[in-house]
Formats: C-alpha cells, sequence, structure tokens
C-alpha cells in the first residue's frame, strides 16, 4: 500500500484551509419596513434575539446600530441607538450576534465617555481591553456579604445620622435644586480627599451638557477626576442612549467591584431614565400603565439596583455603591416612580425645598431620612458622638414651634431648643468641602456634649473653625489616628473637650 | 376574514405551483386591499419566496451585479445554490444590475444575502484590519 507523502498531505491541507476561507459566508438579513421617532420595524431576522443588537445599513453607507426590544411574529422593533435621519425603509438589516456591550478597565479612569462606551472629551480614543455586556445578571445571594464597610460622604448630617455603607443603595430624594447632586459631587470629591481609592462613577441621564461641564470642570479642578469616570447623555440625545446610559455605568462599575476594588456610581437621575423608558415603549405600542409608564417600569430600576452589592471575601470582597437621585415634584415621595425606588433601595436621603430657602444646607430632613444599613457601615470614630443627635434633632423639631416664646418656658425646655439651634446650625456645610473623619468626630462630640451651648448660633461656624484648626495644630497626631475610624478613648475626647470649651469662652454671649 | 401573513404567504405559495397565476394576483391584490395591508406587499413577497424555498424546494433569488450576467456564470449561481440549500429542486434567477457594488456579484434570497461583491471583500477586509 502506497504512503501518502507529506507533501502531498500538506498540500491538501493547504487546499482546504483555502476552501473553507473562501466558503461564501451566507447572512440572515431583514428589511425596514418603516421607521420613525427612533423606532425601526424590520421585517425578517427570524432568529434574532431578545435585546440582540442588529446593523443598519444608513443611506450614506455606514452601519446604523439598533437593539431589538420588540420580537412579534411578523416584525420585529429595533430602537435605533445612532441617528435616526440615516435610516429609510427598504434598509438591509443584519444581525450581530450580540447585546450591547460597553468598553470597561480602568482605561475609562478619568474619561467621559456615552453609554456606547465612545470618548466625549476629545482625549483620543479608549483602548479597553475588555468590553462587558451591559445588562448583567446580579450577584446571587450567597455571592454576597453584608455591608460593613463605611463610605464617607464628607457631609456631617449624613454620615452621621444616615450612614452609608459599601454596596449599599441610598437614594437622594427631593425637588429640583435642592442640592441632590450637590450631595453627589461632595462624595466624590472626599473619595479623592480621603484617599479611599474608591473609583467614582458619574451617570449624566438627559442632563444638561452644561450642567455635565461644570461638573466635570469642578472635579478636574478638585483633582477627582483622576478617579471619576462620566457617563453622559444630554436631553438632545436619543432615549435609546438615555434608557441604556445606566446599564453602561452599572457594567463599568461592575468591573472594580468584580476585581476586589470599589465603586461608587451616581445616577443622575432615574426620573429622568424612567421618562426616557417610557417614550420608547410608547413608542413601540407597548400598553401603558399607570402614569403611561410601562407595567415592567419597577424591573428597570431594579435589575438595575441589584447590580450595586458587596461582594463575599471569595469573590474578593469588592463593592458597588449606588446613590440613585430621584427628582419629586412639588415634593410629592408617594409617586409612582419615587416610591418604586424607594422599595427598592436601602434607604432615602430626602431634601427639602424649605429647608433649603431656610438656609440650612444640606436641606436633609432628618426625620424622612433614612439608612436601613445605619449603624453596621458606620465609622466607630462617629457612631460613638452621634448616637444622641438624631434624638436631640428630633425633640428640636417637636419644640420648635415654641421658639418664639422661649422667654416663656422652663429651663429644660429652653435648653433643648438651643442645643437644637446649634446642632442644625452645625450641621450647615458649604459645597465642595466635605468634613474628614476626626473633623465630624470633634465637632459633634464638642456639640452634644454641650461646649458650645454658650456660643451665640450665628458664631457657631467659626467656633467650629477654630476648633478644628486648634486641633489640626496642636494635636494632629491624635488627630490622624482618629481619622483612621477607631471609637475615640476618653483621654482623646477630654482633649477635644477641653479645647471646645476654651474656644467657646472667646464666642461666650454676654449675660443678659 | 384576515389571515396572518405567514398563513397566507404559505397558501400563496401552494397555489403557485397551480395554474391561472394572473387570476391568483387579482385575488390577493383585492384581499389587500379589502385588508389594508397593501403596504406589506413587500413582506409577503419574502414570506412566499420562503415559504416555496422551504416546501417546494423554489429557491428564489435576486443577482445585483453591475454587468449583465452571462449564461455560464448563472449557471455557476444556480449550482451554488443548490451547494448552499441541499432541498433545492429549482433555483429562479432574477438579474439587477447596480453599478453601485463596484463589482462582482450579490444574491439576495428572501431572508438572507449573499455578498459576494467587491465592496463587501473591501468592508470584511477594513473590518479585519481595524482589530
Amino acid at each position: 500500500m502506497s504512503q501518502i507523502s507529506v507533501k502531498e498531505l500538506s498540500a491538501d491541507i493547504r487546499k482546504a484551509i483555502d476552501q473553507l476561507k473562501n466558503r461564501p459566508e451566507i447572512e440572515n438579513v431583514g428589511v425596514v419596513t418603516r421607521s420613525a421617532d427612533g423606532i425601526a420595524w424590520i421585517y425578517g431576522l427570524r432568529a434574532c434575539g431578545a435585546n440582540e443588537v442588529v446593523e443598519i445599513e444608513g443611506t450614506d453607507g455606514s452601519m446604523v446600530q439598533a437593539f431589538a426590544l420588540n420580537l412579534s411574529e411578523n416584525e420585529i422593533g429595533a430602537v435605533l441607538l445612532g441617528s435616526e435621519e440615516k435610516v429609510k425603509a427598504g434598509a438591509r438589516v443584519k444581525l450581530t450576534g450580540k447585546v450591547q456591550q460597553v468598553p470597561v478597565g480602568p482605561e475609562l479612569v478619568g474619561r467621559v465617555v456615552d453609554p456606547l462606551g465612545r470618548p466625549l472629551d476629545d482625549k483620543g480614543p479608549i483602548k479597553a481591553k475588555k468590553f462587558n455586556n451591559i445588562e448583567q445578571p446580579a450577584p446571587g445571594v450567597l455571592d454576597r456579604k453584608s455591608v460593613h464597610e463605611p463610605l464617607m460622604t464628607g457631609i456631617t448630617a449624613i454620615d452621621a445620622m444616615v450612614p452609608i455603607g459599601r454596596g449599599q443603595r441610598e437614594l437622594i430624594i427631593g425637588d429640583r435644586q435642592t442640592g441632590k447632586t450637590a450631595i453627589a459631587i461632595d462624595t466624590m470629591i472626599n473619595q479623592f480627599r480621603q484617599k479611599t481609592g474608591v473609583i467614582n462613577i458619574f451617570v449624566a441621564i438627559g442632563q444638561k451638557s452644561s450642567k455635565t461641564a461644570r461638573m466635570v470642570e469642578r472635579l478636574k479642578r478638585e483633582g477627582v477626576m483622576g478617579q471619576t469616570i462620566v457617563v453622559a447623555t444630554s436631553p438632545s440625545d436619543p432615549a435609546s442612549l438615555q434608557f441604556i446610559a445606566p446599564y453602561a455605568g452599572a457594567a463599568i462599575g461592575e468591573y472594580f467591584r468584580d476585581n476586589k476594588q470599589h465603586a461608587l456610581i451616581i445616577y443622575d437621575d432615574l426620573s429622568k431614565h424612567a421618562n426616557a423608558y417610557r417614550q420608547m415603549s410608547l413608542l413601540l405600542r407597548r400598553p401603558p400603565g399607570r402614569e403611561a409608564f410601562p407595567g415592567d417600569v419597577f424591573y428597570l430600576h431594579s435589575r438595575l439596583l441589584e447590580r450595586s452589592a458587596k461582594l463575599s471575601d471569595s469573590l474578593g470582597g469588592g463593592s458597588l455603591t449606588a446613590l440613585p437621585i430621584i427628582e419629586t415634584q412639588a415634593g410629592d415621595v408617594s409617586a409612582f416612580i419615587p416610591t418604586n425606588v424607594i422599595s427598592i433601595t436601602d434607604g432615602q436621603i430626602y431634601l427639602e425645598t424649605d429647608l433649603f430657602y431656610q438656609g440650612i444646607r444640606p436641606a436633609i430632613s432628618v426625620g424622612l431620612s433614612v439608612s436601613r444599613v445605619g449603624g453596621a457601615a458606620q465609622t466607630k470614630a462617629v457612631k460613638s458622638v452621634a448616637g444622641s443627635l438624631r434624638l436631640n434633632l428630633a425633640q428640636y423639631r417637636e419644640l420648635a414651634a415654641f421658639a418664639q416664646f422661649s422667654t416663656d418656658l422652663d429651663a429644660e425646655t429652653k435648653q433643648q431648643l438651643d442645643r437644637g439651634q446649634r446642632l442644625t446650625e452645625l450641621l450647615k456645610q458649604p459645597q465642595y468641602s466635605p468634613y474628614s473623619i476626626w473633623e465630624q468626630t470633634s465637632m459633634l462630640l464638642a456639640a452634644t456634649e454641650g461646649a458650645f451651648d454658650k456660643v451665640p448660633v450665628r458664631d457657631i461656624k467659626k467656633a467650629v473653625n477654630a476648633l478644628l484648626s486648634e486641633l489640626n495644630h496642636k494635636h494632629k497626631k491624635a488627630m490622624d489616628k482618629l481619622n483612621e475610624g477607631d471609637k475615640p478613648d476618653d483621654k482623646l475626647k477630654n482633649t477635644i473637650l477641653t479645647a471646645a470649651k476654651s474656644i467657646a469662652k472667646d464666642y461666650k454671649e454676654s449675660d443678659k | 376574514m384576515s389571515f396572518s401573513r405567514t398563513s397566507l404567504a404559505g397558501e400563496i405559495a401552494k397555489r403557485l405551483s397551480g395554474k391561472q397565476p394572473r387570476k391568483l394576483a387579482k385575488e390577493v391584490a383585492a384581499y389587500l386591499i379589502e385588508n389594508n395591508k397593501a403596504a406589506e406587499l413587500n413582506s409577503l413577497e419574502r414570506d412566499i419566496m420562503e415559504e416555496r424555498g422551504a416546501k417546494n424546494g423554489i429557491i428564489e433569488l435576486t443577482a445585483i451585479s453591475v454587468h449583465q450576467l452571462e449564461s455560464a456564470q448563472i449557471t455557476n449561481i444556480e449550482r451554488l445554490v443548490k451547494k448552499l440549500y441541499p432541498n433545492c429542486k429549482q433555483v429562479i434567477v432574477d438579474q439587477v444590475l447596480d453599478e453601485s457594488i463596484t463589482g462582482g456579484v450579490r444574491l439576495e434570497f428572501a431572508n438572507q444575502l449573499l455578498d459576494l461583491s467587491a465592496g463587501a471583500k473591501l468592508n470584511r477586509l477594513r473590518k479585519l484590519t481595524a482589530k
């Protein structure tokens, strides 16, 4: 029997390779039957999957991407991600076999991108090595660990009374112009100032481009952009891009969570996100429900927010903390979307317009704000001094109506009123000025132990600044130790109180 | 009485192999007008092509090229189609001239496309080099 030579075999292999390379590739194609308002209705493509990305041949030869949301027997409803002017009836449509993906990784840090990962900051292309699906299942129960590490916002009112932990979802809710985004920005700045290493992801959903640009500029000035990623969509962007923006941001944040790092994601705001989804659903002819939202609007936000979690140690212990923002109308927290998101999140920070205009900024309503994680995620140092703060403020609020009759009240009531006024003044904080752990602990200790009870309300901030300055100069080592977060011992507490009492003497009201 | 487009396409495909196709065309036109479905004619056309291909083994396609195809080229196309569709018994080739495809030929089936044009090859090359 003659043996085939290696050369002959090699020639056969080469021929087979050529045939394989030249084998024509037959593709499934569909046709756009009609297109309007950002929706293309497509005939064909029976093999199309839900949320699959399709490519439509534009009038100029370029490919316009869309993703299939409506799958029915006779046609597919696909939402356009690009310019709808380029799509006309009769255009050919091809499947890509993939769902929407976004580039992820450290290459995005410091960049401003759109929800498809395209750069918006003129710093060149993003050379990401990895792409993740924007829709991912949330970690399961056994993959998680309970939230136990604090995420300090640097805002005393929040860190003391509504503490946030890594992996928590804490909603920021309030009317327009009440300081919701300001809280988010201060939290991001604090991550940089306290060198926590937490990566910030800010998702601007339908926000004015001028507002986003101003925020980016501020973050650059504060040095925060070096650990921040901004995913931006403007009101002029298609509803489809506004719809996928938070999911893209979550996919970017999950990269850090799954790689043993900690990330903070801010969704500003989910009210606009719900509106964009409503617009898309109505155009896709899905049946409208309450307030014309589609029936799955709860699922829209629940599947997004469930992806923010604290992972177990076996999975690296990383976390993704979410600060979703919801804008209410006329303070109505019982509207459809706000109640949905309140029931999903692990607490809310409620901002009131009345407080804002009274000069109490941040305008946090202590009574209505809550953190369901609570003390488990609070720094021990702050926890040790903030225990009575909520109670004192609650008592003050109850008695506040009597403030105008202060001369007719008994000493105890007057003392509660005085204490409450001073605590309220203490909790006022300028924007872009987050406080560190030792600063918050010191000022709260001084105030709750009555060191500033004789200081006029108008001088509280000056007294606090003087106290912090003195502690920083004369007891820097002790303050650095306190900044690590451990509960202060009695000696340290005495040091702080002694300094506070001595400073209070300079501001003492003259006896009338 | 209204039928779904797929069941209508199936019925038409069955009757196409019978007699009097023009009578069939008038009946279908009347049905489409009566049920306000005249705009769906293009989609119906593709459904019928798909049905004929699946049930009767008759594959109909549009061959788009820059120049008129010679009979040898058409024979090659038919051979290629029979290789791609093993159940194919008959191939109907409808020729369309289009200078925009630069060169080669593009074969459009009911719901599939076989793009052997020069433009498509250049695009594939572009995608490969972009990676």
